[in-house]
């Protein structure tokens, strides 16, 4: 029981964590935000083993966290609401070459993350060649060119 | 899941009001973590910190605890004791409270430790220094409050300590 319990308490913590800290942290991973990812699944793991270091343990614990995870992506089908609190939606930040400044210091980027978007997809050179900026709910930018 | 809407010429899902709502949530979660670190740091959250320091004293007995724990981490309980007349060094803890935790070691070994109705009773030996200090190394089991009692001659000292889990 005690597992189950410790898994699920983990996956809410963690989700609830990762949405406060906003659509970017992660998508764009550089080599220090991977060293701390690992840091994290670390300090994560003792939590979730507790002092128990059995294969049943461990096979109950991943069982719970795929299973809400199904749950919820279950529910997320299910029901717009849910999926709109649990992964956010998408936001253009660029409109016809223009950026949307405000948009753009809530979710803490800037143009230079919407031209390496730009380059690295289309292979554009200047904001203005830019129709819409997406932010995704990946954390991704998406670009469509003019 | 509706249709997905189109937003000017471009089909998008994106929701303005509810990320709005969103921001504010999400500031309102960085405050809650910078309250939580702070508090961490305080002690409030176990372990170490200023506030994870209590004594409790009586005539005789002082006792050094730590008010918030965590199950299965390492916790402390200091014991300074008054030599009683003629009777060398002794304290009695209660057993509820024991029950809840594990004693793992006890610095200085108390020469006996007998039952003595609801209570452990510890007797060191008699040549040591008065006042006695004794560190018990304890390590609690129980989530929840755990309430404690320690006695020494007729003087009782009640304390409440919290276990995370």
């Amino acid at each position: 029981m005690d597992s189950v319990l410790r898994a699920a308490a983990i996956y809410v913590f963690l989700l609830v964590i990762f949405r406060f800290a906003g659509k970017r942290t992660l998508s764009e991973m550089t080599t220090f935000d991977f060293i701390l990812l690992l840091v994290i699944g670390e300090s994560t793991q003792q939590a979730l083993l507790g002092d128990d270091f059995s294969i049943i343990n461990a096979a109950v614990i991943i069982t719970t966290l795929v299973a809400i995870d199904i749950g919820t992506s279950l529910l997320k089908r299910r029901s717009q609401r849910v999926e709109k609190w649990l992964d956010g939606t998408p936001l253009i930040v660029l409109e016809n070459g223009q950026p949307l400044m405000d948009r753009l210091n809530k979710e803490r980027i800037d143009e230079g993350d919407i031209l390496q978007a730009a380059r690295s997809s289309q292979g554009l050179e200047r904001l203005d060649q830019i129709k819409y900026a997406v932010l995704e709910k990946s954390g991704g930018i998406s670009i469509v060119p003019k | 899941m509706g249709p997905v809407p189109q937003v000017k010429s471009i089909q998008v899902e994106q929701d303005l009001a509810h990320q709005r709502l969103f921001w504010k949530i999400e500031r309102a979660g960085w405050l809650l973590m910078v309250l939580l670190i702070g508090a961490a740091l305080l002690g409030l959250s176990g372990a170490g910190g200023r506030l994870n320091q209590a004594t409790a004293r009586a005539e005789g007995v002082e006792l050094e605890y730590q008010p918030f724990m965590r199950q299965l981490a390492p916790s402390q309980l200091t014991v300074r004791i008054n030599r009683a007349a003629g009777d060398g060094f002794t304290f009695r803890l209660d057993r509820d409270y024991l029950s809840q935790l594990q004693i793992q070691a006890i610095t200085p070994e108390p020469d006996s430790v007998t039952a003595v109705r609801d209570q452990l009773e510890f007797k060191f030996p008699a040549d040591e220094s008065s006042p006695l200090s004794v560190k018990l190394d304890i390590q609690p089991e129980a989530v929840g409050t755990v309430n404690g009692g320690i006695a020494h001659g007729d003087k009782h000292l009640d304390f409440k300590q919290v276990v995370y889990p």
